[in-house]
């Protein structure tokens, strides 16, 4: 009978452990493209890139995240295709922002972030600044 | 070589005639339309199939995953490619789509069944620009705030079965700003009727992410960057400016309670993911100096990068209304309404329903859902949460885009969605 009740505690610890265990696992954040083609199925264009939740808060708080974010959204909006017809750039615009992006990615590199950020901040005033199509 | 000469010149002026003819039609026709009259030009109106594969799927594939408080349920009302702002008929149950192209769809249940039988395009001699943005007045006449114009279609409802629907400019092509200013971006118009002075309010986008301090004499004396308001009928415009400090402003109504103006903010654009936040304001007063932040601010108290070493104008800084709710970081807040109806319960009666349109460049995508707001005794916000979720999926992709909400004549509500190309019903059935 104290075998039994052994046996029955044992599951009930293991069985309450893994639910715990399950109930922490971290929700996954993940970003892709999918859209409708004409005869209305559901494609995926762009694979999904997941992370979870204390990666993407490590990410965010990283101190070279402005660095970081402000490569990106200077590429998205002045160097990426899509992103550079969306604004009435002139070349002398584009040339000036690629210089201050790649001016404040060094910076960034070479571990001086403020003057980094600093430089990125001034190629994205540009970009503000440009009227939209 | 002569022949060549004579060939290239008559194609030179067959292309000049045609081009000018086309620039000059729509003037023409509006012309026609104006004065109750037909235009003569031969237009098919296009016509979209409601019962296709396409439907099914979005019924298999996307109402399903739609997460709504318990009793109620979501279904299409309409199939209507790019629907962007609704605006809802009183007797006919006609909901007009706007779209961010050419067209505007004019969706009608027919049989009575809150379902649209028939979508059709809306006034085909009529040449829209992003005609985003239909309104509807109590009295039965359609509004429709396009990039650079807004037109009058008084009695829509009965006009709307010919494809000479009249239609009469209350503001002109090309006067509602100044030409040199128009831009693709941040030109979805919306519109609504103030209850208290019967005009027409228009919000008007400002064409930057964040625009030099150069801009700022020119689009506050305009409303660029704020709303407008003038009278809906022919006569003297009496056009004002309203608001001014606002980024782009794709979505407001008013509180039918006490007549106070609401609308969602969209904020800027390369600050971080999760900054600066979006917005939903409730209007301080209405007048011309009446500043809501930006370009000071990108989204509540949050300064942009652009402005953040410049002093605040006193002007602005002693006019200055902050946001009633700050919502999540780019989630684009965009269409709102105020439900009045009786099919919901009680708690949602006077709260304020709005769209989520999504992220477009967010790590972590966000958005994609209707949220509403509550508000308290004094008819500010109380509490904002999520109301009906599920158009992203858990890898992240958009299944649709929710644009605007409006209330239908039985008490549902439509949600626009200019992904999937829909507009949904909700509605309430008491589980107990």
């Amino acid at each position: 009978m104290r075998k039994l009740y052994l046996i029955f505690l044992s599951f009930l610890t293991i069985t309450m452990l893994t639910s715990i265990a399950n109930s922490n696992e971290e929700k996954k954040i993940c970003s892709g493209f999918a859209k409708w083609t004409k005869d209305g199925e559901f494609k995926q264009v762009r694979e999904s890139k997941c992370m979870t939740e204390s990666e993407y808060q490590a990410y965010i708080n990283s101190p070279d995240y402005l660095c970081k974010y402000y490569v990106k959204s200077i590429w998205k909006e002045s160097e990426r295709a899509y992103g550079k017809k969306q604004y009435q750039y002139t070349d002398e615009k584009l040339s000036k922002i690629k210089a201050l992006k790649d001016e404040g990615k060094a910076l960034c590199d070479s571990g001086k972030l403020k003057e980094g950020e600093a430089k990125l901040v001034e190629a994205i005033k540009i970009i503000s600044h440009t009227r939209m199509n | 070589m002569k022949k060549i000469l004579i060939f290239l010149s008559s194609l030179l002026f067959v292309i000049s005639v045609f081009t000018s003819a086309n620039s000059a039609g729509d003037e023409e026709a509006i012309k026609k339309l104006s004065s109750f009259k037909k235009t003569g030009i031969d237009v098919v109106a296009d016509v979209i199939d409601q019962n296709t594969k396409y439907r099914t799927n979005i019924e298999k594939n996307i109402l399903p995953k739609i997460k709504m408080p318990q009793g109620f349920k979501i279904e299409i009302f309409a199939v209507a490619p790019d629907a962007r702002h609704m605006a809802v008929s009183r007797n006919k149950g006609t909901v007009w789509i706007g779209t961010r192209k050419t067209r505007v769809w004019q969706a009608t249940d027919r049989d009575m069944d809150n379902v649209a039988d028939t979508v059709e395009q809306f006034a085909p001699t009529v040449n829209f620009d992003i005609p985003n943005g239909p309104c509807y007045s109590a009295d039965g006449h359609l509004y429709i705030a396009e990039r650079n114009r807004v037109l009058w279609f008084p009695a829509a409802e009965y006009f709307m079965e010919s494809p000479d629907t009249v239609a009469i400019p209350i503001i002109d092509q090309g006067d509602l700003i100044p030409v040199e200013e128009e831009s693709y971006n941040h030109t979805a118009r919306v519109c609504a009727i103030g209850p208290k002075d019967n005009k027409l309010y228009v919000s008007l986008g400002q064409p930057f992410n964040v625009a030099g301090p150069d801009k700022y004499p020119l689009y506050d004396q305009v409303g660029i960057g704020g709303m407008i308001r003038f009278n809906r009928f022919p006569g003297k415009l009496e056009r004002e400016v309203v608001a001014i400090g606002i980024r782009n402003s794709v979505g407001h109504a008013f509180n039918p309670k006490d007549g106070t103006l609401w609308f969602t903010d969209n904020q800027v654009d390369g600050m971080g993911d999760e900054t600066p936040p979006g917005e939903l304001n409730k209007a301080c007063a209405l007048g011309p100096k009446v500043w809501y932040g930006h370009p000071y601010t990108g989204g509540g108290e949050v300064r942009t990068n652009e402005y953040k070493d410049k002093k605040i104008p006193k002007d602005y800084a002693d006019n200055y209304c902050k946001p009633q709710v700050e919502m999540i970081a780019h989630a684009a807040d965009l269409g709102m309404m105020f439900y009045t109806g009786n099919m919901f319960p009680k708690k949602y009666h006077n709260a304020i329903f709005s769209a989520q349109h999504g992220s477009w460049n967010a790590i972590k995508p966000r958005g994609a859902r209707v949220m509403v707001t509550y508000l308290d005794k004094k008819g500010n916000a109380k509490k904002t949460e999520p109301f009906a979720e599920g158009w992203m999926t858990e890898m992240g992709t958009y299944l649709g885009r929710p644009v605007d909400v409006q209330q239908y004549v039985d008490g549902s509500l439509l949600v626009s969605d200019d992904k999937a190309g829909v507009v949904y019903r909700i509605t309430y059935d008491n589980p107990a």
